[in-house]
């Protein structure tokens, strides 16, 4: 019984992934573009620190600097892959929800399957790839020592973790699509302050204080800056479980809040005849 | 000419109303690129704020080289966002048949068709940092600056509009061209930052080959360190235009490629 409820989403979770592949060759161009990106971080990093009195900017070297900016970039592609916040918003705005809520299954559980595979094959097709070839370059060219197999472990499981917390803030916002239809405004808006505050796009240590304050008591930390500080062995020992503990909180108060608005969500649905 | 002239209006109002229809829509358009890049500039912010300074420039002469490098980017963004329709597989999908039909310049067409308020939102923080920063810098607005700066300001949307013509166009040949036409344009972002921080190689690139520095950098350096304005504008104009001549070339070239897609 409970293999075959997990084997129906799992259709959908392969349906992600040959999906993810089929566009495998635009997600190599959106690679290249990445490369200009990390060139511009590379030598405004250099210049910011040739410039700094100190060898050390808010307890971060060069290096350091260098390889959490460019993991985070990496890893900041589970962002814009999780695809439930197009999902839902095409669902509503296209009026496919309504096929969707006569099937015998949860619409939560069947669009987190479904981004699940998208994660899969973007996993497989960029984020492993690229980190082997940063890891890399990073070590040959920077001596920026090789993550050990405990933090590679300790990251993948919060690199989950964060997927579904991702996932689950994306399916949020995607159901503001009753109120407007303005879906890539919404989406700028979304990516932009997600890759932020999550701190793809700087370590939350730069950030003034206050926000670091109001930082702890959201999400966006557990989303990138968590998993990559566990990569770098930067968080280490009793502090990975409490990490990934939070991490897990913030996953289950997404579950609530997604099932919770969702069931508002649908008798608007209905009202407004699908 | 004259024909054009009083066309133009008339596309344009036609295609505001259009997107007016959904003023919501809009609204939040306009507020995702007025976040982003704000976002974007508060990140470079905390950054430089690290510092005293990166190489002479300070976090407001950077906020004022922000600023400039929006507006010509908005501007061209509100007037000709249909071009990324080529590089997005439009060719393939036969757009350009509607134009071709009508005794109208289909270059013509294709930008009137729409007008992108989105790019409201990069003009107005533009506009804004310009504001904030101009007395930060210390910088005197004389006749002189001005109608330099608003040359350059002119001639840079032309640039803008050349490269995406370019690289849109290449569509021509390979159907689908965004990623490419998304990474030059990404290039941009390099002449945000003072050129002295890239490696030669950029540096020379940004100067030579893609010149994104020569028409936002250079004026701006000029202008906030005692450099000669007008000769940059003068560098900016040329680019310009022969950056326009190249992008006029490729796509009245590519137009005679062009098949219809049959349906």
């Amino acid at each position: 019984m409970k293999l075959k409820r997990f084997r129906k989403y799992w259709a959908f979770t392969k349906g992600g992934i040959l999906n993810g592949f089929a566009y495998k060759f635009s997600a190599f161009g959106w690679l290249i573009g990445d490369l200009v990106g990390i060139l511009i971080l590379y030598f405004l990093w250099s210049a910011i620190y040739s410039n700094s009195p100190t060898p050390i900017i808010n307890g971060l070297s060069f290096t350091d600097m260098l390889t959490y900016l460019i993991f985070a970039r990496i890893a900041a592609n589970l962002v814009y892959s999780s695809s439930s916040f197009f999902i839902v918003g095409e669902d509503i705005y296209e009026g496919g929800i309504a096929l969707s809520l006569i099937r015998p299954m949860s619409y939560r559980y069947r669009v987190l399957s479904n981004s699940f595979g998208y994660f899969l094959s973007n996993i497989i097709l960029m984020i492993v790839p690229l980190f082997i070839v940063a890891s890399l370059i990073l070590y040959f060219v920077l001596g920026v020592e090789l993550p050990s197999i405990l933090n590679i472990i300790c990251f993948l499981i919060s690199a989950l973790l964060s997927f579904v917390i991702t996932d689950g803030l994306g399916f949020l916002l995607g159901e503001l699509a009753i109120f407007t239809n303005a879906l890539f405004g919404l989406m700028l808006i979304k990516n932009i302050t997600f890759t932020f505050l999550s701190g793809s796009l700087l370590p939350s240590a730069f950030f003034p204080e206050w926000l670091q304050n109001v930082l702890k008591f959201l999400p966006f930390q557990s989303m990138i800056e968590n998993p990559i500080m566990i990569l770098m062995g930067r968080i280490e020992g009793i502090e990975i479980l409490w990490t990934l503990l939070i991490q897990v909180i913030w996953c289950l108060i997404l579950g609530f809040l997604c099932n919770v608005t969702f069931n508002k969500l649908k008798k608007h649905v209905v009202s407004v005849g699908g | 000419m004259k024909k054009y002239l009083k066309l133009y209006p008339i596309y344009i109002s036609r295609s505001i109303k259009a997107r007016l229809a959904y003023r919501l829509d809009a609204l939040i358009g306009i507020f995702g690129f007025l976040l982003e890049n704000s976002i974007q500039f508060f990140t470079l912010y905390l950054t430089v704020a690290a510092i005293p300074d990166l190489n002479g420039w300070t976090v407001e002469m950077m906020g004022f080289l922000y600023g400039f490098y929006l507006i010509p980017k908005a501007i061209d963004h509100i007037f000709s966002d249909q071009i990324w329709q080529l590089s997005n597989g439009g060719i393939a999908r036969g757009i350009l048949d509607k134009y071709l039909i009508k005794p109208i310049n289909p270059l013509f067409q294709l930008v009137a068709e729409m007008i992108q308020l989105e790019g409201f939102g990069e003009l107005i923080l533009g506009i804004v940092f310009l504001v904030v920063f101009t007395p930060q810098v210390g910088l005197v607005l004389t006749f002189s600056n001005v109608s330099a700066m608003i040359l350059v300001v002119f001639f840079s949307m032309i640039f803008f509009f050349s490269i995406k013509l370019i690289f849109g166009s290449i569509s021509f040949w390979t159907k689908r061209s965004i990623e490419v036409m998304t990474t030059v344009y990404d290039i941009s972002n390099f002449a945000k930052y003072p050129i002295q921080i890239f490696h030669k190689v950029i540096q020379f690139i940004l100067t030579y080959i893609i010149p994104f520095s020569v028409v936002i950098f250079f004026p701006i350096d000029a202008l906030l360190n005692g450099g000669n304005v007008w000769e940059q504008t003068l560098y900016v104009a040329i680019a310009s235009i022969v950056m326009l001549m190249i992008a006029l070339l490729i796509w009245s070239k590519g137009l005679k490629k062009y098949e219809s897609a049959g349906s």
